[in-house]
């Protein structure tokens, strides 16, 4: 088990190098790193001091190290907007941005996942109709749309909830709805087809002939089996939400990391913008080392190898 | 002695023609659905009611035909310019269409290629495909896209880019595992004792065995780029004003949310049903060819 | 059959049907499958794949697969009730307590996610057994019981960490922990090495007598039957064609099919002889052949066998069998 949760943390590591280095590059694409990361109004002196900053004169694998040695000091460049270090804003940003991604996670995935089970447990039913229709939409829709959608007809339209901005509860019902939607969808869709697979399974018969009750060969039996795949996606979903915060927080008005991203894009303000997505990623790698780790927990034989 | 599945194509006539042509095997809903949208990208510049770009800032925000105040000539209304809502969502058509395609396309090209090395070749070419694999999946999408559309400008061949960068991934996975699995089989073996060169046995014996999957993962992954697509143009950072995308008619709409709710509610309809459409064709694809792929 | 009805029956089955709807037909997997076992016996049920033992047995405890798969018709006494016309619950009640059942291939049979400590244990627990400590003692015991070496500590392993003979054996113990009436094992050594087989039949064999447990194995391989079982029903196309003691079906087999069953085992001491091939090929049941389903197949088919099934007549030395040849005034 330990040399499991080793190798995971060190191929997370490694995964979070390459992040940099794929940020790096993409900075670099722009054709001048300088260019981009200094405001707008930079006297040509002050891009010649960036550029030696960077070390721009010096060959790439040397502007990594540079790039590298910045970052591990917790310099991820200035946001000449807000005149405070990129990685302060995005951190003091995060907050919200978690509070909505997780409540958006908690609430549909396990929605998701007992539509799923329960469509299986009755075929035909309306329940298993319902779900179906709500999974084909949810992977339809884009989100930006449903968001906007849900404004109309429940803000605008029946005054339910608050139109935007950040608070209790009502202001957080319709964000998480829309950002959750499609995750939820993957996730019934997943968790519906991985039961129908395993209560085929001869163990899933064996449990039945030992004299078990529907309901435990079901949620005892068939589930943790089906579990595998679904906690697998629930990974990527994480990932996905994370993302997705950027177009609902948008759309939504709420003040979380993704509209900071999304407003430093617009105003030119780019070391916010490598901040943001090195944190967002960084938290990714997190979450999926843990949900690998929980994938150790569900199926021994992972443990084992 | 396992057979090579050549041509997965052939086999699926075969299969519909043996339930008689039966036409309830064949996925209406989502033909229903994608026809319309295929016909509006391909041949809808023949018949805009009016041309996508005709402003007329005396008609601008007028609503849909049936409701009070519309006109027939503007069957969905029009926009805050005065341009025709109808038509601009066919000349959407075209240009999600045609990015989406290529994008996927892009992507499928990349994906299976560097698939197939890694599961072929396998030891240290492989783990070395797999992790830039695993750190391009770490970077979730919309902010890979926004990072590129950062430093590259917006645009048709960024987003295009952005499209290809952010769905290579999936194939690869996938199409190392087939690879891997296609390996270990009879005939491949019997190739390489044969003294097929690789590269050979490559084209010739495995990547006919992943055409199938390659297909079915494309029309899988079309309705998420189109939803990609459309975020990011949204955004702002993707195709740039006037052009028609259904993401910018979103966003243009979004300021008069209250006044005109007809503009983003039809675009958000018309990228509904070309998804819904694009799914519903490549699930039942997905079951007819390659039914493993349930698990993605 | 009223040569098999007695009082003494543990089970009694007659005319069992069943059936699967399919989109290309209807399969009759069982059709009319007519026998019965006495307490503390060893019936097998022999016959090629396809033949419908697995299915009978399946109907047996009403786990047909469904929703293609019904059963249509007949009786299944079980102690003198016809387990047919009883509740869900009741039936689920007598799984595993009075009826258990294992099945074939050990690997795929075991939830891999749940020690055999908590598999087997779950037994006991659907036995009412509530006390940890009880429950485990109890495990332990059984683990024993089917000889699987230090027991205690292998309790919190993985079924993926037993070899294929162990598992077998801890299959076994989940069938026999609740000490049931009736014990159904399904292929029990197809998927184990043929030395590991032999142990295993012993096994099952001590057990059955330990427990005065009847015991029906459902197999392919007429040699296990003729060292477990004391009686053998051959099974050919969802129909028994034979049925009898093993020491008269064996020595002299009334029914053409059993015959070519018999001669085409190898024999030792007989060398340089082929093998012994039955002709023709094993029939698809989607499209069986009129009258006597082995009539294709048969070294000495008549003008009746392709028009009437034959009915099933007592045969000399015990049992019965439905073949045409035997009925009375032809030969």
């Amino acid at each position: 088990m330990k040399r499991y949760v080793i190798k995971r943390i060190l191929l997370g590591l490694l995964t979070l190098i390459g992040v940099t280095i794929v940020v790096f590059v993409a900075v670099r694409l722009s054709g001048d790193a300088a260019l981009l990361l200094a405001p707008p109004d930079a006297t040509q002196a002050e891009l010649d001091k960036l550029r030696v900053e960077l070390g721009l004169d010096k060959p790439i694998p040397v502007q990594y190290i540079i790039f590298i040695k910045n970052l591990t000091k917790g310099d991820f460049g200035r946001s000449f907007r807000y005149n405070r270090p990129a990685m302060q804003l995005v951190l003091s940003r995060l907050p919200a941005t978690l509070e909505l991604a997780i409540f958006a996670f908690c609430v549909l995935v396990t929605l998701g996942m007992v539509f799923g089970v329960t469509s299986v447990m009755k075929p035909g039913s309306w329940l298993d109709r319902c779900g179906t229709v709500f999974a084909l939409l949810g992977q339809a829709m884009p989100e930006f749309w449903i968001g906007i959608m849900a404004i109309l007809i429940f803000s605008v339209g029946l005054h339910w909830f608050p139109t935007s901005g950040r608070g209790g509860l009502s202001h957080l019902v319709l964000p998480s709805m829309t950002l959750g939607w499609f995750s939820a969808a993957s996730i019934m869709r997943l968790t519906r087809s991985a039961m129908l697979e395993v209560m085929g399974s001869e163990f899933v018969k064996m449990a039945r002939l030992k004299g078990n009750p529907e309901w435990i060969v079901v949620w005892k039996h068939a589930l943790r089996n089906a579990l595998i795949p679904v906690v697998s996606m629930g990974g990527l979903q994480l990932g996905r939400l994370l993302g997705g915060a950027v177009i609902v927080e948008t759309v939504f008005g709420w003040p979380g990391l993704g509209q900071l991203i999304i407003d430093a894009v617009y105003t030119r303000d780019y070391s916010v913008v490598q901040a943001g997505v090195i944190v967002t990623s960084i938290i990714f790698i997190t979450l999926n080392l843990v949900v690998d780790l929980l994938y150790g927990g569900i199926d021994p034989r992972i443990r084992y190898e | 002695m396992q057979k090579s599945r050549s041509s997965g194509r052939i086999r699926l006539m075969h299969r519909w023609l043996k339930t008689g042509g039966n036409l309830k095997r064949l996925p209406i809903a989502g033909i229903c659905f994608l026809m319309p949208i295929v016909i509006c990208g391909i041949f809808g510049f023949l018949f805009y009611p009016h041309p996508p770009t005709e402003m007329n800032l005396g008609h601008s925000l007028r609503p849909p035909a049936m409701l009070p105040g519309g006109e027939w000539s503007h069957f969905l209304g029009t926009d805050h310019m005065g341009r025709d809502l109808l038509s601009r969502l066919i000349e959407g058509a075209r240009v999600s269409l045609i990015v989406s395609i290529v994008g996927v396309g892009l992507a499928g090209l990349l994906g299976v290629s560097l698939g197939m090395i890694a599961g072929y070749f396998g030891g240290s070419i492989d783990n070395i495909i797999m992790r830039i694999v695993d750190m391009m999946m770490s970077i979730p999408p919309i902010l890979m896209a926004i990072l590129l559309a950062a430093s590259l400008g917006g645009g048709m061949t960024t987003i295009t880019l952005s499209i290809m960068v952010i769905f290579w991934t999936a194939y690869a996975r996938v199409i190392r595992g087939e690879t891997l699995s296609i390996k270990q089989r009879d005939f491949v073996t019997l190739a390489v004792v044969t003294g097929c060169g690789r590269l050979r046995i490559l084209m010739k014996h495995i990547f006919p065995n992943l055409v199938n999957t390659a297909v079915v993962l494309a029309t899988l992954q079309l309705g998420r780029a189109i939803i990609t697509e459309a975020s990011i143009t949204f955004l702002g950072l993707g195709l740039q004003p006037p052009a028609s995308a259904w993401g910018l008619i979103i966003s243009e709409g979004r300021m008069y949310l209250s006044t005109a709710w007809w503009i983003p509610t039809f675009a958000g309809l018309a990228i509904m049903m070309t998804v819904l459409g694009s799914n519903i064709t490549g699930d039942w694809l997905r079951d007819v060819l390659d039914p493993k792929l349930k698990r993605i | 059959m009223a040569i098999h009805m007695n009082q003494e029956c543990l089970l009694s089955v007659e005319n069992l049907k069943t059936y699967f709807f399919t989109r290309s037909g209807v399969v009759k997997a069982v059709d009319g499958v007519t026998f019965s076992v006495h307490p503390g016996e060893a019936l097998g049920i022999a016959g090629e794949s396809g033949s419908g033992k697995s299915i009978t047995c399946l109907s047996l405890v009403r786990l047909v697969p469904q929703p293609a798969g019904r059963i249509v018709g007949g009786k299944i006494l079980f102690q003198g009730e016809d387990l047919l016309t009883k509740k869900e619950d009741e039936i689920r009640d007598l799984r595993g307590k009075t009826i258990a059942m294992i099945l074939q291939d050990p690997l795929t049979s075991l939830n891999p996610v749940y020690t055999i400590g908590n598999q087997v244990g779950e037994a006991f627990r659907l036995n009412g057994d509530k006390k940890r400590e009880t429950i485990r003692k109890k495990v332990i015991n059984i683990l024993n019981q089917v000889k699987i070496p230090s027991a205690e500590r292998r309790l919190n392993d993985y079924p993926f960490q037993f070899s294929g003979g162990m598992r077998q054996r801890v299959l076994a113990a989940t069938g026999i922990a609740r000490k049931p009436k009736l014990l159904i094992a399904d292929e029990p050594t197809t998927s184990l090495d043929v030395t590991i087989q032999d142990q295993f039949l012993r096994l099952l064999k001590e057990l059955q007598q330990q427990t005065q447990m009847s015991l029906i194995l459902v197999t392919h391989d007429l040699g296990i039957v003729a060292e477990t079982c004391d009686r053998v029903a051959v099974m050919y196309a969802g129909k028994i064609v034979e049925i009898g003691s093993v020491e008269r079906v064996y020595q002299a087999p009334a029914h053409p099919y059993t015959n070519a069953l018999m001669k085409a085992l190898p024999k030792l001491g007989r060398k340089n002889r082929r093998l012994y091939q039955i002709e023709g090929e094993p029939p698809n049941l989607h499209d069986l052949p009129s009258g006597c389903s082995f009539h294709p197949r048969c070294p000495t088919v008549m003008d009746i066998c392709r028009e009437e099934y034959p009915p099933e007549v007592p045969v000399s030395g015990g049992g019965a069998a439905a073949c045409w040849l035997l009925v009375k005034g032809r030969s």
